[in-house]
């Protein structure tokens, strides 16, 4: 088969990219892309492995090619974000080394192992978010937003945590060389956060102290609000103490090396430096640590350190320098800088300004240029799926292409078509369907499985008192009513444009209003129900959309959703209903079914054979049911007996004749489905 | 007083801290006999507070915790089997009913509504309890109060007391202690010290904001005591929180990680 068919837009354009850097790479990555196909599972790892072969490519120019060599052993213990932080760990090591890095990527380097074995279990800040969001609301902040920062430049050095009002962002990983495994690193970062927001003055003017002055200060102040907040919780201490692990062994004397010295020796009374300095920074520290909430005296010991640095010679340089131990923050709560010179990555921008700014993390990129390729986020996933050929007899593999994606996002809503309605409550569900529930017992029964002792001993009692007694014995297990999930599948192809003869109303407004009577109708308690929508574009383009899934409540977005759907694009039935099953998958309720509301039969631009997708979707249903989900057509088509019948099975759909009917012609086709 | 109800005595003064006006309020209630509510989240000392007023107004105190298969006899009594024929046993409202005793009734949404009204005679003023099977109407002791306890945190919207029957009841509001005075209960209660003591209190503290975001009840003074207790007995403090606070309380994986940070906070780890 054509790999190069298969692959998704994003795929291409960055192996193309490759290619253009680094030919002698792309053709090693593209040999051993089919061996490492199974192991990533889905396109978007496979992308994001590619974009990461390109930006090796681009930051160490000639080393890809070593790196891709072991991907396969690689991404056998390392999923691909583990393989960037390896990747990131061998560059930190040797930075200015191509051979050492060439023999790290080749695995002739200890070191290599040692890291790969650190990062399979990686400290990402995706595992780590709501425990995060937990641990900040027990300190006081239920509402902060915590957000992941991406370093998007390969080569520069590790970002760091980023406070404002409101909004924490967090390093997207942390490496394990630097002292991530040590402790919870998300946590220790998390409780210097709070420590700045307990008690650091924010947003000092800088006015006309130098950088050097301003990261002592900060350093000093890291180690103030620290103290203050370990008075309080005596564990930070410890927490803490555990990423501080720079030493002075090797007596460098870089501004680096020292503040990180200094900054442990601030935080370890125990902690022996050879240097001066730092030794002379703990005795002026401790010199006013009996009075921790005096900031200025505080200062004083900053101006004093950094004026001494000056007089050592040590060379400072802003865009060099990070913030050690890695937990801590990068201090830029504290100060304000002239907008001039500010040159702040747009996402601390974005974090500042984000008391307004609604999170909705749809910060796509625009114009992403060809030479680092940025990794969208991952909105758009794609599934694959069989699709059976009834001339052939075969079930073709991998043969669809469902892409699970919001359709066109037109902004306007169409006016009234998801209109809030009040009427037709709590119509859907036949009540009468009944399981077996034995947390449900029935007592004083005339009829039953076993004796309701009390009622038993009564009645011998009433006997002997010679007092009729009661016949009602027994007890038995009750009954209840099963749970549903119900994802209500609307057809969003071109044809639903069209007006309902008679009326201004189209199609797709009546599918929009019976999909809302029957999303407020359901019983919330008890019933889940999503709706979804498709429309297709050949087999490699079945669109997806979901308007509203079955964690989302029935709220202003959802009908903002529904509202904006258009109708464009064909019907390939089969496909739709074989993802949608699959989103019924997961759901844990008894009855899971898949109500269609659909205007015409399948059809797509690559089929001519009119009975071709008939026969799939026949196929896709008889699945589904195997898989113990109900299916269920409404179809506004007159003349549709000829194929939903074959499709569906004679019980299972309903031709609606009044368009106009279709919402309480839904709430209907709920009632007996859910009946069976 | 009747040797029926002497067990019931509570001897020895129970500890309780009083953290506003509810021993006042109570014995107001009590001399008018009025049923009581007491409403609070769990562990917060509403079954100690009712020990502690049963012993300060000498009253035997018959507890009976409430079960969705609680019948009404259960509660009144009921006639059983002997050799020489059918004997009638009172049920512990009965008893108290009868011979003068506070009936409490722990979790009452938890009994069916259906048994809870037979209360409802008790409650109001004609203060009788008719017994129909034994065709004996009882006039309840002068002495006799019934109090009854819930949560209205946790239970479902479907288990809820009738307005007929909350309107029968006066009701206090019991809430966790604030900082200073739990503080107090956990050191009085465990023997750890006030350091100790108010560490623990601050964990609870920090659990209880997550309320809502996660945990559906903060960790309650009990539990502390019970942590300060396994400290007292020589295990690491952070061992003992793990064990008597945090992983009692919720299994989902996050919150259990941030609990955790919240004891590494205080005690190290």
């Amino acid at each position: 088969m054509d790999m190069t068919t298969l692959l998704i837009e994003p795929l291409a354009t960055r192996l193309g990219a490759l290619q253009k850097r680094d030919s002698a790479a792309h053709t090693r990555l593209v040999g051993t892309l089919p061996a490492l196909t199974p192991r990533l599972g889905d396109d978007a790892a496979l992308a994001d492995l590619v974009a990461l072969c390109d930006q090796t490519a681009a930051a160490v120019p000639g080393l890809a090619s070593d790196l891709i060599t072991h991907l396969e052993y690689l991404l056998a213990t390392l999923d691909v974000a583990g393989l960037r932080r390896w990747v990131l760990t061998g560059m930190r090591l040797y930075p200015n080394h191509p051979a050492l890095l060439a023999r790290y990527f080749r695995l002739d380097d200890p070191a290599a192992a040692q890291s790969m074995h650190a990062e399979a279990n990686g400290f990402r800040f995706g595992a780590a978010h709501s425990a995060l969001q937990y641990y900040l609301a027990g300190f006081g902040l239920p509402d902060v937003v915590l957000k992941a920062r991406q370093q998007h430049d390969f080569n520069a050095l590790p970002v760091r945590t980023v406070i404002s009002e409101g909004v924490l962002l967090f390093p997207e990983h942390y490496l394990a060389i630097e002292g991530a495994g040590n402790g919870d690193i998300y946590c220790a970062a998390a409780a210097h956060a709070l420590a700045h927001l307990n008690y650091s003055r924010r947003h000092r003017a800088v006015n006309q102290r130098k950088p050097m002055l301003v990261a002592v200060l900060s350093l000093i102040e890291d180690a103030r609000v620290e103290r203050l907040m370990a008075r309080k919780y005596p564990g930070l201490h410890t927490l803490w103490g555990r990423f501080h692990v720079a030493s002075g062994e090797a007596g460098d004397l870089s501004f680096a090396s020292l503040t990180a010295r200094l900054a442990r020796a601030l935080h370890d009374p125990y902690y022996l430096d050879p240097n001066h300095w730092v030794n002379k920074g703990r005795e002026l520290f401790q010199e006013n640590a009996d009075r921790l909430d005096d900031a200025a005296a505080f200062d004083e010991v900053g101006n004093i350190l950094a004026n001494d640095l000056g007089q050592m010679r040590v060379r400072f340089n802003p865009q060099q320098y990070r913030v050690e131990p890695a937990y801590r923050d990068d201090n830029t709560l504290l100060w304000e800088f002239e907008e001039d010179q500010q040159d702040t990555p747009p996402e601390e921008m974005l974090a500042r300004k984000s008391a307004q700014v609604e999170s909705d993390g749809s910060d796509t990129e625009s114009g992403v240029t060809m030479h680092i390729l940025a990794i969208e986020p991952d909105m758009a996933r794609r599934w694959h799926y069989p699709e059976w050929d009834y001339r052939a007899e075969i079930e073709r593999d991998k043969w669809v292409t469902v892409i699970d994606a919001p359709l066109v996002d037109s902004g306007a809503a169409a006016p009234d078509a998801a209109q809030k309605c009040s009427t037709a409550r709590n119509i859907p569900f036949d009540t009468t369907t009944r399981l077996l529930d034995r947390s449900i017992r029935l007592r004083r029964q005339y009829e039953g499985d076993e004796l309701d002792l009390n009622a038993a001993i009564e009645s011998r009692i009433s006997l002997r008192g010679r007092i009729a007694p009661d016949p009602r014995i027994f007890q038995r297990t009750g009954r209840r009513r099963p749970s549903y999930a119900t994802l209500l599948l609307l057809d969003l192809s071109e044809s639903t444009n069209d007006r309902i003869k008679g009326t201004y109303t189209t199609v797709l407004d009546v599918e929009k209003r019976a999909a809302a009577i029957v999303a407020e109708s359901i019983d919330r308690g008890q019933d889940r129900i999503a709706i979804h929508g498709f429309a297709s574009n050949g087999r490699s383009d079945v669109r997806y959309a979901r308007i509203k899934d079955f964690d989302q409540p029935f709220g202003d977005r959802q009908r903002q959703q529904l509202a904006q759907q258009r109708g464009a694009l064909s019907t390939r039935m089969g496909a739709a209903l074989r993802h949608a099953g699959s989103c019924l998958a997961t759901e844990q309720a008894e009855k899971k079914m898949i109500i269609l509301v659909t205007d015409g039969e399948p059809s797509d631009i690559d089929v001519y054979d009119s009975r071709y997708l008939i026969e799939d979707a026949r196929y896709a249903v008889g699945v589904l049911a195997a898989q113990g989900i109900s299916t269920f057509c409404l179809t506004l088509d007159q003349r549709a007996d000829a194929y939903v019948r074959a499709i569906f099975g004679a019980w299972n759909y309903l031709i609606v004749d009044d368009p106009t009917a279709l919402p309480l012609q839904v709430a209907r086709a709920l009632a007996k489905v859910s009946a069976r | 007083m009747n040797e029926q109800i002497r067990p019931y005595l509570i001897e020895t003064e129970p500890y309780y801290h009083s953290a506003g006006n509810e021993v006042e309020l109570f014995e107001a209630a009590y001399a008018l006999r009025m049923p009581m509510i007491f409403k609070g989240p769990t562990g917060c000392g509403k079954t100690r507070f009712m020990e502690y007023m049963a012993w300060r107004l000498k009253r035997p105190l018959i507890t009976l915790a409430c079960n969705e298969d609680m019948t009404a006899s259960d509660l009144v009594g009921r006639y059983l089997l002997d050799a020489q024929g059918t004997v009638w046993h009172d049920g512990p409202l009965t008893i108290a009913a009868r011979y003068g005793a506070i009936c409490y009734l722990d979790e009452v949404v938890e009994a069916r509504q259906d048994t809870t009204v037979i209360i409802h005679p008790l409650t109001d003023d004609r203060r009788i309890l008719p017994l129909d099977k034994r065709g004996e109407l009882i006039h309840a002791h002068s002495d006799f109060q019934l109090v009854v306890s819930y949560n209205p945190g946790y239970q479902s919207i479907t288990k809820d007391l009738k307005q007929s029957t909350k309107q029968r009841f006066g009701a206090i509001d019991f809430h966790y202690p604030s900082e200073a005075i739990e503080t107090e209960i956990v050191a009085h209660e465990s023997g750890v010290g006030n350091d100790i003591a108010k560490r623990l209190v601050g964990i609870a503290h920090k659990s209880r904001a997550l309320r809502g975001h996660g945990l559906e009840e903060g960790i309650s003074t009990r539990m502390m005591i019970r942590a300060g207790a396994l400290i007292r007995g020589g295990i690491a403090p952070n061992l003992a929180c793990r064990l008597a606070m945090t992983k009692p309380i919720t299994d989902d994986d996050d919150v259990l990680r941030a609990l955790d940070g919240f004891i590494e906070a205080y005690f190290g780890s």
